[in-house]
Parts: structure tokens; C-alpha cells; sequence
């Protein structure tokens, strides 16, 4: 084994090595931090213009995390020969050349030294190589490797410092509010409306024309949340939306009720086709809705046992459930004592027409006052809390016209209250409704993460007597689906606590409706 | 014990530093006599070092000649003078057969020497004799020998063919061919005097006599230190470094900076790459280094180079003095490769 006789200069090296890598990394981690606020700024000047929503914090960490290591991985792999290193210490001291010819000479072999030119190697000139390295050697202990590469400012921190200081103001004028934009006009009604075009579509079913007014309430709803449309055209749709709307009302209205006679009474083998429904696996609540959605859309109660008994004789008879009778027979009392079921029950589909149209007449009544250039009322989603964008204020004029609601027997709204208030009211009648007519939910946890879940719990809230959660319980469920729907929705961020409190505002018009019946 | 440690000659630092400081010692010694010239002095003594011969130019009345002859009689090494004229011919150089008579009447065919036939031959005006001609250096500045009639003669070590020729007086000169330039080791420019030197120069010439000049090498030490300067060794990084400086004269490489494809038609000869790394060798051991630093050869790279290099149409009618690409290419060529 070749003895290393230059073991001072190859120890000198590694040292040369480590304090560049050191310089390096330093540069390449400033460089990545550049990089990283670079593009975090771009991803924020986006978001703003784009409307998205993402974390910043979350955008930091990710790039800036992806930025280092990258720069890491660039220094560990870099490759730089060792004469190099040499050549920097020969310049930074002033040796010219000695250290690099040292170490060169050093480690070649008596073999290498012979064969660069297939000549024997004069004696003078071996003689010069040793005195080389040995004076390579000698001199290399004066090397301080901060002194060949010293310690320098990385070259990107101007850009580091530039981007910095762009990035708080940035954020600084952001925080201020500087960026947001304003609300759109009656965006909290645009929500409603588009709220009550999804359950509308959900309700529909095969009627092609609800469905048809359903997508338009959700698009209008959605445009208009997004500020999208010229307010010409935002008149035009929403006078015309809204005429549709009362349409389908009067339709509604025209339909006589059904009265309440022995005709009407439930038939007999209507208990044998819900005993098979309830072995076919549905809830007592599914069979209750189906029902009550039949006669919703005019079919009689034979025509109701007649669907769900080809709906429910495809397959093989099950075994009879536990307490199969006595549901059954709860059942049947319940479609008995209710007028609504046996009568035919509209408000299935008149609840969201209804909600559209409160929101539409409180659309047209801002329009109005819009086009007389009051445009300074329209408040930020902070401020929506306290009724800043109620741009009717008292005015019992955006109440729903002609309200068929109260053939149910629902409490009316005030009328003395603001417009939004009057959607809170809206809402309460909804609840109330469905109380009345909903059996008890026994599973609520089972449907929280359902994209239905909040017309479900409209729907299906369970009548005190029964209900298996308790109304604060039920709040707390409520409150964290709004919070995960949210979340989920990509909601524009200047939007989101407007769409928040609409909901929250549901819980709240729940408890209030709770307590007028008691 | 290995073959490289038997080889291990500890003297060898002493005589290193006795050639740089007898090579000083001549410096100053034409000092004494040359005013003004240190730098030219030096590069020619390169040259000699070096077994290669230098092309001096510059315009007339500059000390060419004057410093020629003095650097022969310090160096005690015969010196020979040719004017070169259009009628020169190349027999009135090398020499040729002539018919002679013995002491015995009888006619014998003997080769007469011509004035190559010298260890310092100074070649004046050497652009006004025909190509022909210069052609006759040919074989004597590459060889270190003449062939006449099929016979070869060998000139005596140390040979050095000091050349001069006048820029700007063309008319009736023949201007050296490509394959003439490349075989002198340097071209080095006669600048005019500064106006110190100039005092100084006029009155050290009109005041009385030179001062005597004391011959301070002689033939057997310079054959040695040419030998010695041989032996110097250089890092591969400086190798590499003087081959890229080469290579960056070329047009038609890729790195090839700008000044050189626009007005440059052909880059240097291996020669000048050689070139360098010997001129630096002797710079290097003139500062008693025994290594040749990246420095040593920035310094021999214009007298080097700047007469190989084959100037383009371009380069020529615009008046691009080859000196500026070289520099060009020092300053655009890192030490370190990369």
C-alpha cells in the first residue's frame, strides 16, 4: 500500500471541501428561501385575484420544506475536483501554484510519473517534484480555510430582503382588509336562494319543469354570490325567476286540499304493505316520506300502497322484524291522525319555493334601492351579523306574498321584522312543519357526513317527545356540519363567515321554533 | 527502493537558484549597456532558455541591432550578423560547395560555412529578403542543422536566431510566411523609449566611451540550464489551463469568445501552447519557484501567441492587433476548468 505522502495537504482538502459545501448550502439555502417567498407571494396575488382558498401558513411550510431540500440535495451532490480547492488556498496566500502542484505531485506514483511521456523521468525533475511537496506540505499549515472561502453574504438576500419586506406588506394590506372584496349585493339572499334551488331539485324528482327552475334558482344564486352578472341582466333573471316562482305557488294554491273523511281514511292492506316495507329494511322515517311525497304529488293512498308494493315485492320476503306489528301499527296512526298525510301534502316542494322566493323579492327590493345609487350599505360579511346588508330593513313589503304556508297551520312571520329576519322565519316554519310530521331520527350521528345532511335534519327533526339527541346536541351536530361544509365547499374566503352565520342562523331559528311551540 | 527516490538529487535546488541568479546577473549586465529594454531583455534570454529564437519588431533606431550584439558578447557565444536583402540568397546564409585546391594542387569540392554557422545569429530585416530565402532559416531554427547538397551539418549549441523586421516600412518587404512565424519561439515588440530613458540614452551615448562588458555565461552553462528548465514540472491544472488559452484562439470552437470568430482565421499552433508552458518554466525558476504557477504563463502568452494567431479578412481591414484577442482570451479563460 502507497504510503500518502502528503497527508498535511489531503487533510487541508477536506477541510477546503467542508467549509465550501458550508458556503454553499448557505447560498443555496438563501437562494431556496428566495424562491420559496417568490412563489408564495405569486400564490397569494393569485388567491386574491383568482378568489381561491388556501392556507398560507400550510403554502409556506409545503414550498418552503420542498425549497430546502431540494437545495440540499444540490449541494450533497455537487462534485468539484480537489486541485480546485487548491487552486483557491494558492490564490487566497499568494503561494502561486505550490499547493496544487504539491498535491498533485504527491500523489502520483512512481509509475505515473514515468508514464505521462514513455521517457524516463529526468532526475532534476524528480528532484523538483519532492522539493515541491515538501514545501506544499510545509506551507499548507498556514492555510485557514475561512480564509480562502470567508464568509460572505449569500448573493440572493437582497432578494431574500426584497421579497420579505414585499410579502409583509402584502400581508399587512391584506389583514387590513385592502384586497377584499366587497360583498356582493344581497349575497346572503343569493346563498338562499341557491340553498333552496338545491333542495327544489332534490324534491323535484321527474317533474321536469321544477327541476328546470331548481338549476336556474341555484345558477342565478350562484352569479350572483360571485357578483358575475351585469345588473341588467341580474334584473332581468330575477324578475323573471321570480315570476316563475310565483307560478308554481299559485300552481300549488290551486291544488284543492283534500279534506279529512273516512274515504280518506288509510286502507286496511295498508298495513300489510308497510309490515313488508319495514322487512325490505326501510326506516319507519322512509316510509312515512314516501307517503307523505305521494301525496304530495296528488296519488292517493292506495296509489301510494300500490308503489310501495312494487317497489318492495322485488325481492325474497324477509323474515318479520322485531316489533314489526306495533310499528306498523304506529305507522298507520300516525298517517291516520295527520290531515296533511292523508289530504296530500304540498309544502314538500313549496318550502324552497317559497325560500326562493323570500330571497328573489328581497333581491328585487335591494335592486331597487341599488338603482338609486345607495350602494354604500352593502357591508362586510362581519358586518352582515348586525343586518348590514338588509336592504329593506322593516319594510313588511319583501314578505312572501300570498303565502300558502299558513294552509299548514305554521306561525307567520312578524312582518315587523327585517328582511333577513324574515328568512329566520321562513326557516322556523320549515322546522316546525317537519316536527310535526317527522318520526323520530333515531341515528342522526350515521347521516352527519352526508351532502344532504342539512335538508335531512330539516326534514327529519324528531318531535320532542321522541327524539333520541337533545336539542343542544343537536346544535353541536349542526354547528359542525356548517363548519365542515364550509370547509368543504371552497367557499370564496370573504364569503365564508356570511355563509357560516346563515346557517348558524338556522340552528338559532330552530331553537326559537322549538321553544313558540312549547 | 524505487527508481523515482534513487533520482532524488538534493543539489538540484542550488543549481536552480544559481541559473536564476546568473540569469539575473546578464539581465543587469546588458542594463548596464541597453537602456530602457529590461522586459525585451528578459524575453530574449527566455527565448535562449528555451532553445527557441525570437522575432523582434519595432521601427528603426530602437537598439535592435544594438542589443543583439551586446547579448552575444555577454553571453560569450559567437555572434553573426545577415542583413537581409531582396538579392540575398540562400547560399549567401547557409553557406555552399566550393571548388577548392589542397596543398597538394590537387581540386576538392569543400563546403564553405555561411554566416549561420554561429550560436547567435542575428537576422536583420529579415522581412525585406525574399520567402526563398527566409526559407533557408527554416531547417536550421527547427533542426539545429543545415542539409547543402545532401549533406547535413549540425550549428553549434546554444543556436538562437534573433530576427528583426520593420512594421511600418512594407514597401519591397516580403512579409514572413505563416510557417516561418510559428518557428520563433517569441515575437516581442520594440517599444519606444520612455522619456527617462531617452535621457538617458542620449547621454550615455554622447558623453565618451561604453563601459566594458563582462561575459558572464558561457556556452556549457547555458546548454545546462536549457536542460534544467526541462526538468521543471507543471501541475496538470496548468497545463490544462495553457492548452484552453490555446484553444480559445480557435474560431471554431464553441467557447470561443466573440473577438476571436469575428476576427480570427485561424488559432494557435500546438507550438504555442508549448510555448507557454516552456517560456513559463524559465519564469518560474527566475523567481525561484520550481513550479510553474498559472501567472508564469499569462505572462508568456502574448509573445507567444500573438504571431500565431491568423487574422481573418475582417480582423485585417478594421486593424485588430492580434495583442488585444489575447488578452481577451486570458481574461475570458478561467484557471480552473470547469
Amino acid at each position: 500500500m502507497m504510503r500518502d505522502r502528503t497527508p498535511r495537504l489531503t487533510e487541508l482538502s477536506h477541510s477546503l471541501e467542508m467549509r465550501w459545501r458550508f458556503l454553499l448550502l448557505a447560498d443555496a439555502l438563501f437562494t431556496a428561501l428566495a424562491v420559496t417567498l417568490g412563489a408564495s407571494l405569486g400564490a397569494l396575488l393569485v388567491r386574491v385575484a383568482g378568489d381561491l382558498s388556501f392556507s398560507i401558513l400550510r403554502l409556506l411550510l409545503v414550498l418552503n420544506g420542498s425549497a430546502m431540500v431540494v437545495a440540499i440535495l444540490i449541494v450533497a451532490l455537487r462534485r468539484r475536483d480537489q486541485s480546485r480547492f487548491f487552486i483557491d488556498a494558492d490564490r487566497a496566500y499568494g503561494f502561486r501554484s505550490l499547493l496544487v502542484s504539491g498535491y498533485e505531485f504527491g500523489r502520483r506514483g512512481p509509475d505515473d510519473r514515468h508514464d505521462e511521456s514513455r521517457r524516463p523521468q529526468s532526475a532534476d525533475r524528480d528532484a523538483f517534484e519532492r522539493l515541491v511537496v515538501e514545501r506544499a506540505e510545509e506551507r499548507s499549515g498556514d492555510v485557514n480555510p475561512r480564509t480562502v472561502y470567508p464568509s460572505r453574504t449569500p448573493k440572493s438576500i437582497g432578494a431574500v430582503a426584497a421579497l420579505v419586506v414585499a410579502l409583509g406588506i402584502f400581508l399587512t394590506l391584506q389583514a387590513s382588509g385592502w384586497f377584499e372584496r366587497p360583498v356582493p349585493p344581497y349575497a346572503e339572499e343569493a346563498i338562499m336562494l341557491e340553498d333552496a334551488g338545491r333542495r327544489l331539485a332534490e324534491r323535484a324528482e321527474s317533474n321536469d319543469e321544477l327541476r328546470e327552475l331548481a338549476e336556474e334558482m341555484r345558477r342565478l344564486g350562484r352569479q350572483v354570490q360571485r357578483n358575475e352578472l351585469p345588473p341588467d341582466e341580474a334584473r332581468r333573471r330575477i324578475d323573471r325567476l321570480n315570476e316563475r316562482v310565483e307560478e308554481q305557488l299559485d300552481d300549488l294554491a290551486r291544488i284543492p286540499p283534500i279534506e279529512h273523511n273516512e274515504d280518506a281514511q288509510i286502507p286496511p292492506e295498508t298495513e300489510n304493505t308497510i309490515r313488508q316495507a319495514l322487512r325490505s329494511g326501510m326506516s319507519d322515517g322512509e316510509v312515512l316520506e314516501f307517503f307523505t311525497r305521494m301525496r304530495s304529488q296528488g296519488n292517493s293512498t292506495p296509489d301510494a300502497v300500490q308503489a310501495l308494493d312494487e317497489s318492495t315485492s322485488g325481492g325474497e320476503p324477509n323474515a318479520s322484524v322485531e316489533g314489526e306489528g306495533e310499528r306498523a301499527q304506529e305507522l298507520m296512526d300516525q298517517l291516520e291522525s295527520r290531515p296533511e298525510s292523508a289530504g296530500g301534502d304540498d309544502s314538500y316542494v313549496r318550502n324552497p319555493l317559497e325560500q326562493s322566493r323570500q330571497a328573489l323579492q328581497e333581491m328585487g327590493a335591494g335592486r331597487r334601492q341599488l338603482s338609486q345609487g345607495d350602494t354604500s350599505e352593502q357591508g362586510t360579511p362581519g358586518e352582515s351579523d348586525s343586518g348590514g346588508t338588509r336592504a329593506t330593513g322593516g319594510s313588511g313589503d319583501s314578505r312572501p306574498q300570498g303565502s300558502q304556508s299558513d294552509e299548514s297551520g305554521e306561525q307567520e312571520s312578524s312582518g315587523q321584522e327585517g328582511g333577513t329576519l324574515e328568512v329566520e322565519d321562513q326557516m322556523s316554519d320549515d322546522f316546525t312543519r317537519s316536527r310535526a310530521a317527522s318520526p323520530v331520527m333515531r341515528e342522526i350521528e350515521g347521516v352527519v357526513t352526508d351532502d344532504t345532511i342539512m335538508d335531512i335534519i330539516i326534514r327529519e327533526l324528531p318531535s320532542e317527545a321522541t327524539s333520541a339527541l337533545t336539542e343542544q346536541e343537536l346544535d353541536v351536530v349542526f354547528e359542525r356540519v356548517v363548519e365542515e361544509a364550509v370547509g368543504r365547499e371552497e367557499t370564496p374566503p370573504e364569503l365564508q363567515q356570511l355563509v357560516r352565520n346563515y346557517f348558524l342562523r338556522l340552528t338559532r331559528a330552530n331553537r326559537e321554533g322549538a321553544a313558540d311551540e312549547q | 527502493m524505487s527508481s523515482s527516490q534513487t533520482a532524488w538529487d538534493p543539489g538540484v535546488q542550488e543549481r536552480a537558484l544559481e541559473a536564476g541568479a546568473k540569469v539575473r546577473t546578464v539581465e543587469e549586465e546588458i542594463g548596464r549597456y541597453i537602456v530602457g529594454h529590461g522586459a525585451l531583455v528578459e524575453q530574449v534570454l527566455v527565448c535562449l532558455l528555451c532553445r527557441g529564437h525570437a522575432l523582434l519588431e519595432g521601427v528603426p533606431g530602437l537598439g535592435k541591432t544594438f542589443l543583439i550584439k551586446t547579448f552575444g558578447e555577454v553571453l560569450d557565444l559567437t555572434t553573426t550578423r545577415i542583413q537581409f536583402t531582396p538579392d540575398l540568397m540562400p547560399a549567401d546564409i547557409i553557406g555552399t560547395n566550393v571548388l577548392v585546391r589542397d596543398e597538394e594542387g590537387n581540386q576538392l569540392i569543400r563546403f564553405q560555412e555561411g554566416p549561420i554557422f554561429s550560436q547567435v545569429l542575428l537576422a536583420d530585416e529579415i522581412n525585406r529578403a525574399t520567402p526563398k530565402t527566409q526559407s533557408a532559416l527554416l531547417e536550421a531554427m527547427q533542426e539545429q542543422s543545415v542539409t547543402v547538397a545532401g549533406s547535413t551539418y549540425a550549428l553549434a549549441p546554444p543556436f538562437i536566431v534573433l530576427a528583426t523586421q520593420n512594421p511600418i516600412e512594407m514597401e519591397g518587404t516580403y512579409p514572413l510566411p505563416e510557417a516561418q512565424l510559428d518557428r520563433f519561439f517569441f515575437k516581442l515588440k520594440v517599444e519606444y523609449p520612455s522619456y527617462d530613458d531617452l535621457l538617458k540614452i542620449v547621454d550615455r551615448t554622447t558623453t565618451g566611451a561604453l563601459p566594458m562588458l563582462e561575459r558572464i555565461l558561457g556556452t556549457e552553462e547555458i546548454v545546462e540550464y536549457q536542460d534544467l528548465i526541462r526538468a521543471v514540472p507543471a501541475s496538470t491544472a496548468v497545463l490544462d489551463y495553457a492548452v484552453r488559452l490555446v484553444y480559445g484562439t480557435h474560431p471554431d470552437r464553441d467557447r470561443a469568445i466573440d473577438e476571436v470568430k469575428r476576427f480570427v482565421r485561424y488559432g494557435s499552433s500546438p507550438r504555442g501552447a508549448q510555448s507557454l508552458i516552456l517560456a513559463a518554466k524559465v519564469y518560474a525558476l527566475l523567481d525561484g519557484r520550481f513550479t510553474v504557477d498559472f501567472a508564469d504563463v499569462r505572462r508568456a502568452a502574448l509573445p507567444s501567441l500573438r504571431h500565431r494567431l491568423i487574422l481573418s479578412f475582417q480582423g485585417e481591414a478594421e486593424g485588430v492587433d492580434p495583442d488585444t484577442i489575447v488578452e481577451r482570451v486570458m481574461e475570458t479563460t478561467p484557471e480552473a476548468s470547469r
